[in-house]
């Protein structure tokens, strides 16, 4: 029999009450710390868990109502086949009680009782009069408790003598402890008056009926309601042990069917880590399998970002040999090794010679095919296992793996007589390209990568300014005494430089063939030098150009001459010098050069200004712009390195030009070459139509001079005629 | 159906069937069957005849053509289908009509024919008359019930071996069920019998007297008769293989082995008959009901296999499958 619903609520109220009880005793126990990360609510839950959870509500839900209904179900049932056998009864006892009407005699009940004895749900059975008061007969079953029912009143009594739906109306009482009663009449019938006459079964109206007492019968059916509530019980227990199996194999299922969510966890946590090299199932159910799908195709996509922002992060992007910032990494991760392990290698630093003159001749796109046919070069050359960079420029470095020193001047070796074989071809010209080497030898784990730059870097440089096309390697021990810093200083050098205002202007004559009253210096800039004294620009000059800071240097020497120019107030002094491209370039330089003549209270006319043709053609534009401009303040220009390029003569009437400086290459051999002489000439003739001088570079000898005097040519300049000294000399 | 009915239709005509028989010796088959035509009577007495018939149905209306067409002229049919009020003034008018003889068919012609003190009334087709008050001196009736006599002769040649019957009532059938009593002895039979006051008591006692009889005889009592408990006590007769007599031919499909039931034409003579014998007297003489002359015979032929009743030759003419 099932518990009552409150003993059922006290025992689950007492077991409500234990569990802190039994929650205080289980702290601290692995199940309770691991039920405590479980139900904490910063812990992710899980999906399956979710899934099953809410299957788990449903199946107790669903429980719930099923046994709920059953059990209503079944207790409805048992009233009603309780009601159907009561009425079965009642029929039976109706039949049997006849006797107890016909005889009016109590003790003919016999076939009744013995009747009724036969169903323990029969506790009491009365046989009542028309009145329904009077007991006519009864029956009790012994020793049972039969619950009060309250005596058939008049309504009862009235409902149950209806007689008009051809029925009997039954009534039924519950009672407590699974006891019912049931009232019904007990009926006479008698066919209609005229009934027998055509007599017909099928005739069933008008019968008459009367009412000539009741039967009152109490029924118990605690034991069925018992029985079946046991089997309740059983079949429920079997049900929920169903529920938990189907519950169990749902589990089972649902993960089984979310395994390869699961599954994603690990690709996904290593993918969250960085790592792109992962790979995510893509079978099984469709949904997941598509998840799957989409994961491989972002983690490709994230492959090649990565491999793409890594090329762009470690490779130049002209020449695709690695970068810079890749380089010193690899050369930081060699140092290193050399520090633990021990050995040596090479760092190799490369320079082209004369890269400058290719850019400014043949433009940048030229240079830039140059670099890149240079970067093959190098590429082929090097083992596979070295590391050549593009460093900045037309510098390119070199990582030469486990090398000792004569092992790298082989090296270097190789690279010159590879250099000795190649040519660029640019524009139909077939051009010898050379570059300077310089080799530092890692060996010391104590150095940093960008002290061996800086080794490296001084030694191209001192292969630089001894001759170009040659290869030096570092002396370490010398390293204190190297003046000139390497490359890699250069920018703190200059900006320490300018920052002192310790550039210096050189002087070289340019001497007058005709007897020209102005007397022209030009002005040539030096930088103090710990070791030479000065440099010349061939030293830093590329390095001020990498740096941006020519302009700086151009603007202090103008002031410096127009100071010289204050103080002198020589009306023939006439000051030559070269504007850097980074100079012209500026938008406020011309009204840099009225404030100049304007705080230093000297005329244009003193100053002209070289323009190298290389950087007209690059600049022709702008010079359009600022030289009449200039021109009509008196300023004067000359245009430097005239004839050695094809358009020299196209530049003279585009802007107002003063001088031609001829370029040196017509006038080293001009003794001896009748062509050269000619070119000369020629440059001379158009001076003079169009009123301009003209100045020749590298006059060597008296000779030289002589035929240039012949030849008309104004100016000459060399270190024959006067070599470039600081000191100014009026 | 009328037609059907007819070709079935017997009658049974036994020698000096208005007394009791004097033995119980089946009758000769050609002398049991008698023919439609109906004997020939005495001129009718010059009284006029108003047949008051309860209503238009064919189980009055026929006996009320029957006696009409007999009387011819003198007679009259009047049937109370009318309102209450004018059925009153019906009755009323007869009341005074001089030279008149009443017939009423049916209980409630007769019931309003109590009113009629001074006419000769018979009546006819009523059962239960005693409960109403309807016999005086005046009023006299025609028996529902079929000639008893032949009923147990013709049962006795079917049933030799059949004993006792049983047979209930309600009160007020003495003269029936003295009347039966020497009947059912003449033929060999001993009759039970049971007075009871309602169909309960009935099925009790039916049950009851299962013991002592091996067949029935149920007699038309509505008063204790109901629809259930003929059910119920045409079943029982079944499960115990009790032979029934029954009133009508619709209980032989629940189990009776034969009916018996009365006809019309011989009911039209026996009023037509007292009607005679009333002349101008102001009584009507003769017994306070006259019983019927002849009976019609229907056997079940089912039932009698089952019952293992062996049906002679002049019966089998009769014999029905229900």
């Amino acid at each position: 029999m099932l518990p009552k619903p409150t003993d059922l609520l006290a025992k689950i109220t007492l077991i409500l009450r234990k569990l802190p009880v039994l929650a205080a005793r289980l702290k601290g126990s692995a199940f309770y710390n691991r039920a405590e990360i479980y139900f904490s609510k910063n812990a992710p839950k899980s999906i399956a868990n979710r899934i099953l959870a809410l299957q788990f509500a449903w199946s107790i839900i669903i429980y719930l109502l099923f046994i709920g209904a059953l059990w209503f179900t079944i207790n409805l049932v048992i009233v009603n086949s309780v009601r159907q056998q009561g009425e079965g009864w009642i029929s039976k006892l109706d039949e049997l009680g006849i006797p107890v009407y016909a005889t009016n005699d109590p003790t003919q009940l016999n076939d009744a009782i013995s009747y009724v004895r036969n169903f323990p749900e029969v506790l009491r059975a009365q046989f009542l009069d028309v009145s329904g008061k009077k007991i006519t007969a009864e029956y009790t079953r012994k020793n049972v408790h039969i619950s009060k029912f309250k005596p058939l009143d008049a309504k009862a009594i009235g409902q149950l003598k209806q007689t008009e739906l051809g029925s009997k109306q039954l009534l039924f009482e519950k009672g407590s402890n699974s006891q019912m009663r049931i009232s019904a009449p007990i009926w006479i019938k008698s066919i209609s008056n005229d009934g027998m006459i055509a007599f017909s079964l099928k005739k069933n109206d008008g019968e008459k009926i009367e009412t000539i007492g009741f039967i009152d019968i109490v029924l118990d059916y605690s034991h069925i309601s018992a029985a079946l509530n046991r089997n309740l019980m059983y079949a429920s227990l079997i049900i929920a042990l169903m529920m938990f199996v189907a519950a169990y194999a749902g589990r089972v299922t649902v993960r089984w069917a979310l395994s390869p969510l699961s599954e994603l966890e690990e690709p996904l946590t290593r993918l969250a880590n960085g790592e792109t090299d992962v790979t995510v199932n893509s079978t099984g159910d469709k949904e997941i399998a598509r998840i799957g799908i989409a994961l491989n195709t972002t983690i490709s996509a994230l492959k090649e970002r990565d491999e793409t922002l890594r090329r762009m992060a470690n490779h130049d992007s002209l020449t695709g040999l690695v970068n810079r910032k890749f380089f010193v990494e690899q050369l930081e991760r060699e140092i290193g090794r050399i520090a633990q392990s021990g050995g040596s290698s090479a760092l190799f630093f490369f320079d082209l010679d004369r890269f400058k003159h290719i850019n400014d001749t043949y433009g940048h796109a030229a240079g830039d095919r140059l670099l890149i046919q240079i970067s093959n070069q190098l590429s082929q050359r090097k083992r596979v296992i070295d590391l050549v960079s593009r460093f900045g420029g037309d510098e390119f470095t070199l990582l030469v793996y486990n090398v000792d020193r004569s092992s790298a001047l082989e090296v270097a070796e190789s690279f010159m007589q590879l250099m000795r074989e190649f040519m660029f071809y640019e524009a139909g010209d077939m051009l010898k390209i050379h570059f300077s080497i310089g080799i530092t030898i890692i060996d010391d784990g104590t150095l940093s990568s960008h002290d061996y730059l800086k080794e490296a870097d001084t030694a191209v440089h001192e292969a630089k300014t001894q001759g170009r096309n040659d290869f030096r390697i570092f002396q370490r021990r010398a390293l204190l005494h190297n003046a000139p810093e390497s490359g890699v200083g250069w920018h703190e050098r200059l900006q320490e430089v300018l920052l002192n205002n310790e550039a210096i202007p050189y002087y070289q004559p340019l001497i007058g063939l005709k007897n020209q009253s102005e007397h022209i210096r030009e002005v040539l800039l030096r930088i103090p030098d710990m070791e030479h004294g000065v440099l010349r620009p061939g030293a830093f000059m590329p390095a001020a150009e990498r740096f941006g800071l020519m302009a700086e240097f151009d603007r202090q020497m103008i002031k410096k001459v127009a100071g010289v120019l204050a103080v002198q107030k020589n009306p023939n002094l006439v000051f030559s010098m070269n504007l850097s491209e980074q100079f012209i370039e500026e938008d406020n330089m011309v009204e840099f050069m009225k404030g100049v003549i304007t705080d230093y209270h000297v005329s244009p006319k003193h100053f002209i200004f070289e323009l190298p043709e290389q950087l007209i053609i690059r600049n022709i534009n702008r010079l359009k712009l600022i030289i009449p401009e200039l021109s009509d303040l008196d300023f004067r220009f000359a245009i430097d390195d005239f004839g050695s390029g094809f358009g020299s003569f196209n530049y003279i009437k585009k802007f107002p030009v003063h001088f031609l400086k001829i370029n040196s290459s017509l006038i080293e051999r001009i003794n001896n070459d009748s062509i050269d002489r000619i070119s000369v000439r020629s440059i001379v003739d158009i001076a003079v139509d169009l009123n301009m001088q003209t100045i020749a570079k590298y006059a060597g000898d008296d000779e030289s001079i002589r035929f240039l005097q012949q030849l008309g040519v104004d100016f000459v300049q060399g270190n024959f005629t006067g070599k470039p000294t600081s000191e100014f000399n009026a | 159906m009328r037609g059907r009915s007819l070709s079935i239709l017997v009658f049974l005509v036994l020698h000096g069937c208005a007394q009791p028989p004097q033995d119980a010796k089946p009758m000769p088959a050609n002398e049991q069957v008698a023919t439609s035509a109906s004997p020939p009577r005495k001129a009718p007495s010059p009284m006029q005849v108003v047949i008051l018939a309860s209503e238009d149905i064919p189980a009055y209306s026929t006996v009320a053509n029957a006696i009409a067409r007999q009387l011819g002229k003198r007679a009259s049919i009047h049937y109370l289908t009318g309102s209450q009020l004018e059925n009153i003034k019906a009755v009323a008018k007869l009341k005074n009509e001089e030279n008149t003889q009443i017939v009423s068919v049916g209980l409630n012609a007769s019931i309003a024919a109590k009113s009629l003190g001074n006419k000769q009334v018979i009546f006819c087709q009523v059962y239960n008359h005693q409960d109403y008050g309807l016999l005086t001196p005046r009023r006299k009736g025609v028996s529902m019930l079929p000639s008893i006599p032949k009923t147990f002769s013709a049962w006795r040649s079917l049933s030799p071996s059949v004993t006792d019957i049983g047979v209930i009532s309600g009160p007020g059938f003495d003269d029936v069920i003295q009347t039966a009593r020497i009947s059912a002895k003449s033929h060999g039979f001993r009759l039970h019998h049971k007075t009871v006051n309602s169909d309960k008591e009935y099925q009790y006692a039916y049950k009851n007297m299962s013991k002592m009889v091996q067949a029935y005889w149920l007699l038309p009592d509505n008063r204790v008769l109901s629809e259930h408990i003929l059910r119920d006590v045409m079943t029982f007769s079944v499960r115990n293989s009790k032979q029934v007599a029954v009133f009508s031919d619709e209980l032989l499909k629940l189990g009776g082995l034969f009916s018996v039931s009365s006809d019309y034409h011989d009911i039209a003579n026996q009023v037509i008959e007292r009607l005679e014998q009333a002349g101008v007297t102001d009584i009507v003489p003769g017994p306070d009901i006259a019983y019927l002359d002849k009976l019609k015979l229907r056997i079940n032929v089912v039932m009698a296999k089952n019952l293992g009743v062996e049906i002679p030759e002049p019966f089998r003419k009769f014999a029905h499958a229900p």
